[in-house]
């Protein structure tokens, strides 16, 4: 008839905590538990999956709007607005649509202070949903870097340090097939 | 005993052997089973947890105690004021196993000093004796930079070595021949690095050389400070001998010298633990760029060193299936003539900073860290220099550059996996100024400022904003000191400001810390005076290049140089001065400020010479933000618009939100024209957008061109890509035939 | 003690969170203890609650006594709840140009008052509460100059203005607040402690706005209340008088005012940080935020001069918390920057320590790395698992290893749960740790009590002393209950607690001195190449301050009543070498004039004494000279003091009367039977020997095998060692 202590995080609390709605308090008490909670990965993924309208199993999350979710046999990497960016192990940035700003007047829209970067050295490059027009990512380089692939998760081993292994598991799904793409887009434009 | 020999035994064998040998025993260990000096199986701890506890515990109240008596003795700002100074205790083989506060990056390093003694043979001349005091702050020893001055002692218990105290701390002056203070941003060759010494010895029977004293005076600008921190770092490490001596007194020998090998294994198995269950494992890739500008600058004296560049620094970052998290920089730029070579040391201890900050979190801290992740680069690079003439003065910026990026994905990756109250973006956002130079009467001075670097924002979480003077870089005690205390070591810069700038802040639907400006008045500065600064948030291309989730990157950093004002005659006709860098431009292009020259810089400047009536200005602690903008809930816009620390406009042109205020300062959301805004600027950007292919198509022209927007950038190509990694990775991404060459 | 209704009593209290004790004294020494429930929204009701429990044990009533009393002190939480509750006046200040933001910044100080393990978890810290909306701050344009450490001559001097100021600002910016509805207004400039000439003209120009505003608004001046160097410290004082002290002087008038309704007739008075008491009209009311030891430290002081104990360290073990602080040479140290509820202030404060976790503390246990984690929780009046709180803490322990009965808490007015406590002790502590429960109960004690041993060590050595030359007295509910535990590895000249140690801090206010202290910066460097004359020159300024501070004090305490007879002066400096920065010691000297070679070097002395008093030599320095950075001076005059009596010595044998029973409690990995004492039954003179309990009401004194008790003639109880 043990009473139950207050170490553990119920899944309205973590719907709060996604939201940014949790009271301070609370998070204090979270980063204070000197054990976390065993299921939180599960929590999160039912929390994540309820927001959602579509029907894809989450796999993982990898920003902010954006998920690795399985389709049939395959991974993809998927907008909370249900638009679909392929194959994960492809930066999901070669299916999104991009804008560069490459000039001191573009700049000035997003960087209001003195201390704003020089053209000359650097563009940034925003990625932005073709569905919903969310922004996903912001990258700042110079002219001619290649797009950053932010995250390529290697699911299997997380799934097997949460000890339920997917039935799909393979090696074959944490490598970077981005070169892929490219390769098939520089065959297509034949040079 | 023979007088140049030092006994180590092994406990198990009762053979003597020596410290590199032991060392070589350590890593094979390591290397082979995973587990530190090859524990799999923690005796004691399993025997009772309690009396294990009970000897951790007091090991860490040992060191702080050393720290916490000592650093009233320093004459150091950064010791006292900042608490920079930090007091450790390492095995034989260099690994620490507890540490005081202060800035705690430095169990990382430590370990390569001892290395370095082993392997340069210090061990049989001059040998290690009971008594002796030693001590260095040469970064190819294993140190982060010579500013951060180590003091340690050998422990010998019944003539066996078992454990080293140390001291360390940034002192004021390290007597650099171009830049007074500590913090040199200019330096092209090792031998213009300032006074360097060691590893050494620098006393003996507790009591240090008087040569050791002179060479403080004779070298440095700050003689007297150094010196009474290095009376400050030595009391505190004969305090710790003491106490390690009653430690072995009350648990025996064989206890303490095997409990402190477990502890280290304990807690690089508390961090396995910590990525296995609460990150993401995969790979992570990032980047960082900096111009270096040193044009002109030194071209008479030093021609090597009269050029410009970029630095890129290449990382990916993958969180292993053992948890191992690897940092490979293959591509980043190769060592050259300048201040920010990265040996190790600096290296370790930017990571120490950062990750110990995310990964460890508590007192329990020591070198396990550095079994649990390294950063590698290739040889010849800015991250693994192989040549010794170029300048060492500063590998701790390159190691807190490198550091910084591992963090951002440390805290996107407690993010996907769902632990979001561990996620944040711990960024040291520093800045720091060495100032100095010959008063009216002729007495010459120096000094590193570190008020801007006693603390740093803390970045956004997926959850709540940045916020700036909220921790400590790298000490769990931030603390960035007083104006008043700061006037009283540097005359002639008298304080107009330390204050939040509004609207300087990377946007995002968590945003950035608001920036703060510092502004300084010259004010008879007496025979000269001059000033150079050095910090992270980098110049002219953002922080990082990788903003979060749709944040944006972190904001550049700027020092604004004013010389030959017209400040005090403002002064005069009952005007005012600026009291940053966005009223200073304001005022300038009104016409109002009068001003000859201006120099403008990001976090790092060159010496520059101030006269009386200039005005310094400087920009810090802007960090990057979290997610996508217009995904901003409204209210907070509204209480920045409401804190003056974001304009109506900026509110409006960044995040789509209509914000209107009262004349007594209230402010009203409309919550209907901001939806309206929102729709607009995601039409904006469709409008403005093209598909990545298409993106793709026309970039790659570019590149097979070779048409680069900048000369600087394409002789950062040029170079990085004979790295091989990133070398496939460029070609593979453009698409490049074998023979392409910039 | 008989009832008499015409004697003279002494009454002080100490409000703390949960309860407020009062501790009652008469002429000759006779004193009884009160308790009542701490009433946060009208501590009169607390007040007068407690008092008349005092006065019930005698016989009498609260009128009876308060028509009999010369001196009641109070001391609260009063400014503590102003300031956490932010209930406090609408404040204005002046600051200089571009310091506006100094209060919300804070100095990054955002992990103050965080335990050790916290503050290395970033994401924890906040900065704290401001006590002013940003938009009531008014910039000014001014600088002046607060001097250098380099030699005289090498820049601008101390005081120096550098910016003249804008009187336009102040006068605009007045308007301002009082459109704002400020309440009050603090100015605070950089540097005023060196010159405060543009402080005091604000000042003139504030006053005047105000007037011909009709406004009544009071004007604070940091140069008047706070002269001392360091800006951010000094604007949160500031702050601190403006927000917080009007409403608790109201407060304070309030419970004097029921006092006087029941027959009291003078002022009520209130303890100062620094040890002194004062009446609540006192200008400086911010220097009485007190921390919960600062009565007890006093008492302990009480008990150093009664027993003529040269070193004594004073142990609050309370709930919530642990605190140490110590007595050298029969002089209190003192903390110059001390932190309160989370801001750190420029004023002198008593100085203790936190050396760690109440026994209200939760256990929690990580059974992966196998390690216990003591807090940060506590759980304050739930006491543990075995009460109320979900979470097993230390009391759960205590009550699993038969040191507290579960009959006995609070006198037996709270009932606890023995059998839970083990089973949950069992489930969460001892199976994951693979222990066996009360071995792990034992070990988990005995981790806490060696970092007790370890803070109290530090304590010592971190002022460079030799625990051996030391006392200690331990106090508070949670004191004795523990002593045992501290005493095991500790090393000390010896070690007592006394009956009345749950109202140990009501104890130590009533014994306070009636003192005020003040204190202003300056720059002295007197270097050892300097010639004499030069030397006097130099040090010619700390006369002037100790001067204008003479008439400070004067000029105060008169109006508090005192003539100038009665009052007479302690002077000391704060100084360090030319050289060090940011930290400065505290020295007395036996005469506030420098007028002779032999002064400077008595000033030097004194310092150098202070200062080897702690470091050891190595870390001395007085090649490099010395710079005198501040001059107090302690004003004092009589009050009356409570008396403790001796006691005849009775036999080494209690009265039968004071066996309770017995009961098992575990020592060293057996169950032992203790007798178990009433220790209000306890005679001076009486000797217990270990494995024993002697219960009080508020607390419960464990000894174990090989130790033993004795009680001396002031009623002290000394923990002794039976082979020594």
């Amino acid at each position: 008839m043990s009473e139950q202590s207050e170490q553990i995080l119920p899944k309205n609390k973590l719907r709060l905590l996604v939201d940014g709605k949790l009271p301070l308090e609370d998070i204090h008490a979270l980063l204070r538990m000197p054990v976390k909670d065993h299921d939180r990965f599960w929590k999160y993924l039912e929390v994540l999956q309820e927001r959602v309208s579509w029907k894809e199993r989450i796999l993982v999350r990898v920003s902010e709007h954006l998920y690795v979710v399985e389709k049939g046999a395959e991974r993809i990497v998927k907008c909370d607005c249900g638009q679909e960016f392929g194959d994960y192990r492809i930066n999901w940035k070669l299916s999104s649509l991009v804008y560069a700003r490459k000039t001191a007047e573009e700049f000035d829209e997003i960087f209001t202070t003195p201390n704003k970067p020089n053209p000359e050295f650097v563009e940034i490059r925003e990625f932005y949903c073709p569905g919903c027009m969310a922004q996903l990512g912001v990258e700042a380089v110079p002219s001619g870097y290649p797009f950053l692939f932010e995250v390529l998760p290697d699911i299997d081993t997380l799934y097997e340090w949460e000890g339920r292994p997917l039935k799909s598991a393979s090696k074959e799904w944490y490598v970077d097939l981005t070169a892929t793409q490219t390769e098939k887009w520089a065959k297509e434009e034949g040079k | 005993m023979s007088s140049h020999h030092t006994m180590l035994r092994t406990t198990l064998k009762g053979e003597h052997i020596g410290l590199l040998e032991r060392i070589g025993e350590a890593d094979k260990s390591y290397r082979e089973t995973g587990h530190i000096f090859g524990l799999k199986y923690l005796e004691l701890l399993e025997d009772d947890p309690l009396k294990f506890d009970k000897f951790q515990t007091r090991l860490i109240a040992a060191v702080s105690a050393a720290r916490e008596t000592s650093k009233h003795v320093s004459g150091s700002p950064a010791g006292v004021g900042m608490g920079e100074l930090l007091h450790l205790l390492a095995l034989p083989e260099g690994e620490v196993v507890a540490s005081s506060f202060g800035l705690t990056g430095h169990v990382m390093s430590f370990p390569l000093i001892v290395r370095h003694m082993a392997e340069t043979g210090l061990e049989e001349n001059p040998g290690f004796r009971d008594g002796d005091i030693w001590g260095t702050n040469d970064p190819l020893s294993g140190g982060p930079h010579q500013s951060d001055c180590y003091t340690y002692l050998p422990i010998f218990y019944d003539g066996e070595l078992i454990a080293w105290a140390a001291g360390v701390n940034h002192i004021a002056d390290t007597g650099h021949s171009i830049c007074p203070g500590g913090v040199p941003a200019h330096s092209p060759t090792t031998y213009c690095d300032g006074f360097t010494y060691g590893p050494m010895k620098i006393g003996e029977d507790l009591i240090e050389y008087k040569w050791f004293e002179r060479m403080w005076m004779r070298r440095t600008r700050t003689g007297t400070l150094n010196i009474l921190d290095e009376k400050m770092r030595l009391t505190g490490a004969i305090m710790l001998r003491g106490r390690v001596m009653e430690l072995i007194d009350e648990f025996g020998l064989e206890y303490f010298k095997k409990a402190t090998r477990e502890i280290l294994e304990r807690e690089r198995r508390a961090i396995e633990r910590r990525v296995r269950t609460q990150m993401v494992p995969g790979a992570f890739r990032q980047a960082l760029f900096r111009p270096v500008r040193q044009k002109g600058m030194m071209g008479h004296l030093y021609r090597e060193a009269d050029k410009d560049w970029v630095v890129q620094i290449n990382e990916t970052i993958t969180i292993e299936p053992t948890s191992f998290i690897r940092v490979d920089c293959d591509g980043s730029t190769s060592q050259d003539y300048f201040w920010a070579n990265g040996h190790r040391g600096g290296i370790l201890l930017g990571m120490g900073w950062h990750s110990m900050a995310v990964l460890v979190q508590s007192p329990l801290v020591n070198t396990s860290l550095l079994k649990m992740i390294d950063v590698e680069g290739a040889p010849g690079s800015i991250i693994s220099p192989t040549r010794t003439d170029v300048s060492t003065c500063a590998p701790n910026v390159v190691g807190t550059m490198v550091s910084l990026l591992p963090n951002h994905v440390f805290a996107w990756s407690y993010f996907l996996r769902g632990f979001l109250e561990e996620s944040y973006l711990c960024e040291y956002v520093y800045s720091v100024f060495g100032t100095g130079g010959v008063l009216k009467n002729g007495i010459p001075w120096g000094m590193t400022d570190f008020g801007y670097v006693g603390s740093s924002p803390r970045g956004p979480s997926p959850w709540r904003d940045g916020e700036a003077c909220m921790v400590g870089s790298g000490n769990p005690e931030a603390d960035f000191g007083e104006v008043e205390e700061w006037e009283f070591v540097e005359p002639a810069l008298t304080s107009l400001s330390r204050k939040l700038v509004p609207d300087m802040c990377a946007h995002g639907k968590h945003r950035g810390s608001i920036g703060m400006s510092a502004a300084h008045l010259i004010s008879d500065p007496g025979q000269f005076l001059t000033m150079n600064t050095m910090g992270i948030s980098g110049t002219d291309m953002l922080g990082c290049a990788v903003g979060v989730c749709g944040g944006y990157p972190m904001l550049n950093g700027l020092v604004m140089y004013l010389h030959d004002t017209n400040a005090y005659e403002l002064l005069e006709q009952g005007e005012t001065l600026p009291t940053d860098f966005v009223e200073a431009c304001r005022m300038i292009n009104e016409g109002k400020l009068k001003v000859g020259t201006v120099e403008m810089y990001g976090n790092e400047s060159p010496v520059t010479q101030l006269k009386h009536g200039d005005l310094v200005f400087q920009g810090l602690q802007a960090g990057s933000a979290w997610g996508e903008p217009l995904d901003r809930d409204l209210d907070l816009i509204k209480s920045d618009v409401e804190r003056g620390w974001m304009s109506a406009e900026t509110a409006r042109k960044v995040y789509g939100a209509v914000v209107t205020q009262t004349e007594h300062g209230e402010c009203h959301v409309d919550r209907d024209a901001s939806a309206a805004a929102r729709q607009n600027i995601r039409d904006k950007r469709k409008m403005r957008a093209v598909s990545a292919r298409e993106f793709w198509k026309r970039e790659r022209s570019k590149v097979i061109e070779k048409k680069f927007s900048h000369v600087d950038v394409a002789n950062m190509y040029q170079d990085t890509l004979q790295y091989k990694k990133w070398h496939a990775e460029f070609h593979g991404f453009w698409q490049l035939s074998d023979d392409y060459k910039i | 003690m008989s009832p008499d209704k015409n004697k003279k009593y002494l009454v002080a209290l100490d409000a703390g969170g949960t309860m407020t004790d009062t501790f009652l004294v008469d002429e000759d020494g006779n004193f009884s203890l009160g308790k009542f429930l701490t009433n946060y929204g009208n501590e009169s009701i607390s007040y007068m609650g407690s008092v008349g429990d005092a006065a019930h044990q005698l016989g009498l009533t609260s009128g009876d006594i308060h028509s009999n009393t010369d001196t009641s002190i109070y001391t609260g939480t009063i400014m503590l709840n102003i300031l956490i509750t932010g209930d406090g006046k609408k404040a204005g200040l002046l600051v200089t140009r571009g310091q506006a933001d100094t209060p919300f910044l804070e100095r990054a100080l955002t992990w103050l008052g965080r335990p050790p393990a916290e503050k290395w978890k970033l994401q924890l810290h906040e900065h704290t509460r401001p006590m002013i909306e940003r938009k009531n701050i008014v910039e000014v344009t001014e600088r002046i100059s607060g001097g250098n450490y380099f030699p005289p001559g090498s820049h601008h001097e101390a005081g120096h203005v550098i910016i003249p100021m804008h009187e336009e600002d102040v006068r605009k910016g007045v308007e301002r607040l009082i459109d704002n509805g400020v309440e009050v207004i603090g100015i605070c400039f950089l540097c005023s402690y060196a010159n405060p000439q543009h402080e005091k003209r604000a000042a003139e120009i504030a006053r005047d706005v105000i007037k011909k505003r009709s406004a009544k608004i009071n004007v604070i001046l940091s140069s008047d209340i706070c002269p001392m160097i360091k800006e951010s410290a000094r604007m949160k004082t500031v702050l601190v008088e403006c927000f917080a002290c009007e409403g608790a002087r109201s407060r304070l008038k309030d419970v004097e005012d029921s006092a006087k309704t029941d027959g009291y007739k003078f002022d009520l008075q209130t303890l100062l940080a620094f040890g002194g008491v004062a009446n609540i009209r006192y200008p400086r009311l911010y220097e009485s935020i007190v921390s919960g030891p600062t009565g007890g430290m006093l008492g302990g002081k009480v008990m150093a001069d009664l027993k003529g104990i040269k070193n004594l360290l004073c142990a609050d073990l309370g709930g919530t918390s642990f605190e140490a602080g110590v007595i050298v040479g029969g002089q209190q140290s003192l903390n110059r920057e001390p932190n309160f509820a989370g801001h750190r202030l420029n004023m002198t404060m008593l100085a203790t320590d936190s050396i760690g976790n109440g026994t209200g503390t939760a256990i929690h246990v990580d059974p992966d790395a196998k390690r216990v984690i003591l807090g940060p929780e506590c759980a304050g009046s739930r006491v543990g698992i075995c009460f109320n709180y979900p979470e097993i803490t230390l009391s759960d322990i205590n009550v699993a290893l038969g040191y507290l009965s579960p009959d006995n808490f609070l006198g037996g007015k709270v009932k606890l749960d023995r059998e839970k406590a083990i089973h949950e002790l069992t489930e969460r502590l001892a199976k994951p740790l693979g222990m066996d429960v009360f071995e792990a109960c034992a070990g988990v004690l005995d981790l806490m009590h060696s970092g007790l041993q370890d803070h109290v060590n530090d304590t010592l050595l971190s002022r460079g002393m030799d625990p051996h030359e030391f006392t200690m007295i331990v106090y508070g509910g949670s004191g004795p209950l523990h002593l045992w535990g501290i005493e095991k590895g500790l090393k000390l000249g010896g070690m007592f607690t006394v009956p009345w140690a749950a109202a140990f801090s009501a104890f130590g206010i009533a014994a306070a001195e009636y003192y005020h202290r003040y204190e202003k910066s300056l720059t002295c460097s007197i270097l050892p190449s300097l010639s004499a004359e030069t030397k006097l020159e130099i040090c010619k300024p700390m006369n002037d301050a100790w001067r204008v501070l003479e008439q400070q004090a004067y000029r105060e305490l008169e109006q508090e009543g005192f003539s100038r007879d009665k009052v007479s002066f302690r002077y000391g400096i704060a100084a360090r070498y030319v050289g060090q920065l940011f930290s400065s010691w505290e020295a007395p000297v036996v005469r506030g004039n420098v007028d002779t070679l032999e002064d400077v070097e008595m000033i030097c002395n004194s310092f150098e004494k202070t200062y080897t008093r702690i470091y050891p030599t190595a870390s001395r320095f007085p090649e490099a000279g010395y710079l005198i950075t501040s001059v107090y001076l302690e004003a004092v005059v009589p009050k009356i003091q409570p008396k403790l009596v001796a006691h005849p010595i009775n036999g080494e044998k209690p009265v039968a009367a004071a066996k309770k029973g017995e009961r098992e409690a575990y020592w060293d990995g057996h169950w032992r039977k203790c007798d178990v004492w009433n220790m209000e039954l306890m005679e001076p003179g009486n000797r217990i020997f270990g494995p024993a309990l002697i219960e009080h009401p508020m607390t419960t004194l464990p000894v174990p095998p090989g130790r033993y008790v004795e009680m001396d003639e002031h009623k002290a109880i000394w923990f002794k060692r039976e082979n020594e």
